[in-house]
């Protein structure tokens, strides 16, 4: 029952994978990613094989791999509302989505349509911003020297993904 | 006839000759031409006319500071009023002449236009000797550094070295256009124009650079400044530095006879240089009464004759207005000579217009005789300087220029003294401003339009500052230049766009059924940037009949809607209770877990600004719902309120609209199909009562039920994670009867329960009491003096006169004739002729009705409460309907259908 439940999620983008391949460059979403907002604490909260990302001084996100428990909250989400008393824990698995982005020529992608500076000089490994892309809201973060991940919000996806697309085509 | 050299040319590939053609006309190129230098190249000298003269134009210039030679180009997607100077020449490239207008191509411009934001610490603008030097030193630091230049390519030496740097970019053929606040500057790159039909089509024609600069070196140069003289708009004048610029970048020759008049060195050594080449110099004349002997002798040594103290007086034109002779006053008196080409060179202006844009100041320099930069930006922290000849002017002058702009010139010539070509402004233009009592240069500007065309005075701005001084008998020190503000050079709307078009111009947001929602093929309304389902039309039927079906479906049996798009927040914090109560009219802290509350929020004008309900999910979390249009501001308002005024408050507010899909379930057998969908939750009435919510399995999902209703109904709302938005819309799709419905539907069953729409039925100028919704002010928190936003503007005399407009219900007299929205109201049979018809109020929503089976619609009325059974003519275009004043709440107002 679980499993049949399981499988009938859909993510934002719905049937349609966001699939950018060139030389220099991968975009793909991931969906079902577990994504947990943390606010109220100045400690990163620490998940097993997540990405914490710091969007404030009190202020998390919390990016693990995707949950198979049928719940209106997910598992992590209800761990660390135990471990972290006082602090503010909203699951928020359906409100965002992860793009991922990889290879030298992500950065540039996203600087058609990104105000912000995505060196990683002023962007390190493990950090995030938050600002817009595209006229919608994201945070992105560096998960290496090459690599970064996108949080958008799931009802600006697909904009996200067409708008990815085109500002692609001369990377491929 | 050909005055294309045999040889040189540093910027062509006479390897690869093109054709292109103006008017027509066919006209051999080679790669690397410029418009102005092919058509130079082939002794085409008419480029455009005088915008009201009509009088003919040619090349004057060699780059930005071209005032004549502007076409429109007709390949490729086309353009207007394109510099003839600047404009790259390809295989088929085709322009036509115009005068002083071009026009807008027509159709779509499919070309693919561009946008980079960009990040260093040093930017440099213009590639030349000095801004590489600033480059490679800044380069060397170990900074990002961004050099732009508008050719299509670096010349330096070190060039190479520059461009193989890896934190080194290299734009060429950019404009850097504006340097704005915050070192934010602004540079259009040219990437594909000069490809022609070769360019490929996934690469950007042309790309806007944002760049954010911690420090900006300025290494733009100068532009060359004209002469003037009556007649000086002849095709055949030309400045001197840009002839020679012609010999020397494209081999081609600007004249074959000449005259060359100037007022500093480099005019002369521009005048060797077309001796050099094989122009027939009749003579060079100079203002001044002493020059540098080196370039006497070199002069000499080529034949060619130098007077001094001279000055060109005139100028005769042959049958087509072409430079045919020059007048030419010289110490023994005026000598008339036989030409076709007359270069003419005032001086050097240094290219200080990005340091104006950024606040600086200019000075006029008498050692460089030009405007320099003087203070700074007043922004101390904009860390501008400015390298090269754009600081001093002129670069390896002996001799002092003069400081000459114009010789004598009668009334009666004055007409024919151009100052501004582009505009057909003259010297006349300017004295008359003069009469008419105009002393600052920036009025005489906007009296005279000169320096306002498209090249924005870049050829003869200084030199009518010059001007003006002379025909105000005051030093040009005293009479300052005008400010230059971006854009440098125009920029087209295209780019201005970027990728923003299209599809893409604005997001569209939707929902996790949106998948089902196209598939059904239904018509899909705006809201704010969603896309939602407007009606739900079974085959062949029309808005209007879907609409009373799906009203009678959620009135007399069940149906569904899509409410995703609900605004919610969740609200965390020992506080919240406080907050709530301080934010929302109502009282929200007595609320129980378990239970939903109401609630109007005001702005501190006491004006309704939103409305929705409020869920307390545990001691310390609640969760938030907003209008779908507000979903943001509601957010921001909470995090201004707490973060600025209560920082003491324990509660942070989280978005999670779009983590939960929600269906709405509406009607009398809603409770069925929920009992159904739901088989172990108490859906009895006294098990879930309204304004409740239980955490359940529907569907085998798990969903969060509220029950809620915003039709008057028996309804509930089921919150699922979003992910199993699309499964719970199609479980309870295939429940058995239900009729999905969209917001139209949604919007008549809440009119004809009196429910307003925030933004719809109030426009900020409504308060809760305006609305009939005094019951929504918590009478405990004004008995306790508590205070919350708006509650002192609500108890202003102004908040409570009688004459306020009301939201009151209208039906139509007749009980059949339809009201528009936004109708006027106005005394019944007011005569409509009469100016002004007095008003009353107006419409703010209108629909059919199947329940109360006639038309009705809400309205703001003045003093409205009173009026009840009053008769009104609502008028929209003219044409009156007599409507009838009712309570704004038509249908069940008991409320006896909520319970099912």
């Amino acid at each position: 029952m679980t499993a049949e439940v399981l499988a009938l999620r859909e993510g934002p983008l719905g049937t349609e994978r966001l699939d950018v391949s060139g030389p220099a460059l991968t975009i793909v979403d991931e969906p079902f990613r577990t994504l947990v907002d943390v606010r109220g604490t100045t400690t990163a909260p620490v998940v097993d094989g997540a990405w914490t990302w710091r969007l404030g001084p009190d202020w998390w996100l919390v990016d693990a791999p995707a949950s198979d428990a049928v719940a209106l909250e997910s598992p992590v989400a209800t761990s660390l509302r135990s471990a972290l008393p006082g602090a503010s824990v909203v699951d928020v698995s359906s409100l965002r989505t992860v793009f991922v982005l990889t290879g030298p020529d992500a950065r540039a992608v996203l600087a058609h349509g990104c105000s912000l500076d995505l060196d990683p000089r002023v962007l390190p490994v493990g950090a995030c911003v938050q600002g817009m892309l595209a006229q919608a809201q994201v945070s992105i973060g560096r998960t290496d020297a090459d690599a970064l991940r996108l949080h958008v919000r799931a009802s600006f996806a697909r904009h996200l993904a067409a708008w990815l697309r085109d500002a692609s085509v001369e990377y491929l | 006839m050909s005055s294309r050299l045999p040889t040189g040319g540093t910027r062509l590939d006479r390897s690869r000759p093109v054709t292109i053609s103006i008017d027509g006309q066919d006209v051999p190129a080679f790669v690397g031409d410029t418009l102005a230098s092919a058509l130079l190249g082939s002794d085409v000298r008419l480029v455009s006319a005088g915008i009201y003269s009509g009088r003919p134009r040619g090349v004057m210039g060699v780059g930005a500071e071209e005032s004549n030679a502007f076409v429109q180009v007709t390949s490729g997607p086309g353009e207007p009023m394109v510099r003839a100077t600047e404009l790259e020449v390809h295989e088929g490239l085709s322009v036509e002449r115009i005068a002083g207008r071009g026009w807008l191509p027509e159709g779509i411009d499919h070309t693919r236009y561009d946008k980079v934001w960009a990040h260093c610490e040093v930017l440099v603008v213009g590639g030349g000797e000095a801004g590489v030097t600033a480059a490679l030193e800044a380069a060397a630091r170990g900074v990002r550094v961004v050099v732009c230049d508008d050719r299509p390519a670096l010349t330096d030496a070190r060039a190479g070295e520059l461009v193989s740097h890896p934190d080194v970019r290299v734009l060429t053929r950019t404009t850097v256009v504006g340097a704005h606040d915050h070192h934010h500057l602004v540079a259009v790159e040219r990437r594909t124009d000069h490809l022609g039909d070769d360019a490929p089509p996934d690469v950007a024609r042309r790309r806007l650079w944002h760049v954010k600069a911690a420090e900006v070196v300025l290494a733009t140069g100068t532009q060359e400044r004209p002469l003037v003289f009556p007649d000086n708009d002849r095709p055949g004048v030309m400045l001197a530095g840009a002839a020679a610029t012609y010999v020397r970048r494209y081999g081609v020759l600007p004249g074959h006879r000449g005259v060359v008049w100037v007022a500093h060195d480099d005019g002369l050594a521009d005048a060797v240089a077309l001796a050099d080449a094989g122009v027939e110099l009749l003579v060079v004349a100079d203002v001044r009464t002493t020059v540098t002997p080196a370039l006497a002798d070199a002069l000499a040594e080529r034949g060619v004759p130098l007077v001094l103290g001279a000055e060109v007086v005139g100028t005769d034109g042959d049958d087509d207005g072409f430079l045919y002779r020059v007048h030419l006053r010289g110490p023994d008196g005026v000598v008339v000579h036989d030409v076709d080409l007359l270069a003419v060179s005032g001086g050097l202006n240094p290219a200080v217009q990005l340091w104006s844009q950024a606040g600086g100041k200019l000075a006029w320099s008498t050692e460089a005789a030009g405007f320099v930069p003087a203070a700074p930006p007043p922004d101390a922290a904009y860390p501008l300087s400015v390298v090269g000849s754009a600081l001093t002017g002129a670069t390896g002058a002996v001799t002092a220029p003069a400081t000459f702009f114009c010789g004598d010139v009668d009334d009666a010539d004055a007409a024919r003294v151009y100052l501004d070509p582009q505009r057909d402004a003259t010297l006349a233009d300017v004295r008359h401003a003069h009469l008419a009592g105009l002393t600052s240069v920036e009025h005489v500007k906007r009296f005279t339009t000169i320096g306002t065309a498209s090249d924005q005075g870049r050829g003869f701005g200084v030199l009518t500052v010059g001007v003006l001084a002379q025909v105000l008998g005051r030093p040009v020190t005293e009479v300052g230049t005008t400010t230059y503000r971006p854009p440098y050079t125009p920029l087209p709307f295209g780019l201005l766009a970027g990728r923003d078009r299209g599809a893409l111009s604005d997001p569209v947001r939707v929902t996790a059924m949106h998948d089902r929602h196209l598939a059904a093929g239904v018509p899909l309304e705006d809201v704010g940037q969603w896309k939602r389902p407007w009606y739900f039309p079974q085959r062949g039927e029309s808005m209007h009949d879907a609409v009373l079906r799906e009203c009678r479906a959620v009135r007399e049996d069940v149906g569904m809607m899509d409410a995703s798009t609900l605004g919610k927040i969740v609200c965390h914090g020992a506080d919240v209770g406080e907050m709530l109560d301080r934010v929302y009219t109502g009282l929200m802290s007595s609320l129980k877990v378990g239970k939903v509350r109401y609630g109007v929020m005001c702005s501190p004008d006491g004006m309704v600004a939103d409305d929705g309900t409020v869920a307390r999910l545990s001691d310390d979390e609640w969760l938030l719902t907003t209008t779908t249009g507000n979903a943001a501001s509601v957010l921001d308002t909470l995090e201004e309120w707490q973060q600025t005024e209560w920082p003491d408050l324990d509660a942070r507010f989280t978005s999670v609209t779009e983590q939960w899909a929600v269906v709405a379930l509406a009607g009398p057998r809603s409770r069925d199909v929920l009992a159904g969908l739901a088989p172990d939750l108490d859906v009895s009435a006294e098990g879930f009562a309204f304004m409740e919510w239980r955490d359940a399995t529907v569907a085998g999902l798990p969903v969060r039920v509220m029950r809620i209703s915003f039709s008057g109904e028996l309804a509930y709302e089921l919150h699922v994670p979003a992910a199993w938005g699309g499964a719970l819309w199609d479980a309870v799709a295939s429940a058995g009867g239900v009729t999905p419905y969209g917001t139209e539907t949604m919007h008549v069953l809440r009119a004809e329960k009196g429910y307003p729409i925030v933004g719809q039925d109030t426009d900020g100028t409504v308060t809760p009491v305006d609305l009939g919704m005094a019951w929504a002010i918590s009478p405990k928190k004004v008995r306790e003096g508590r205070d919350f936003v708006g509650a002192r503007s609500l108890v202003r005399d102004e908040s409570n006169r009688p004459d306020r407009r009301h939201l009151v219900g209208l039906v139509p007299v007749d009980g059949s004739t339809a009201i528009a929205e936004g109708s006027q109201l106005v005394d019944a049979g007011a005569d409509l002729a009469a100016v002004p018809v007095p008003m009353h109020g107006h419409v703010t929503s209108a629909y059919a009705s199947v329940a109360l089976g006639t038309p009705f619609a809400l309205a703001l009325l003045d003093g409205g409460r009173d009026r009840l059974g009053e008769e009104l003519d609502a008028v929209d275009l003219r044409v009156p309907v007599r409507v009838r004043v009712t309570e704004p709440v038509p249908y069940d107002p008991e409320g006896e259908r909520r319970d099912g």
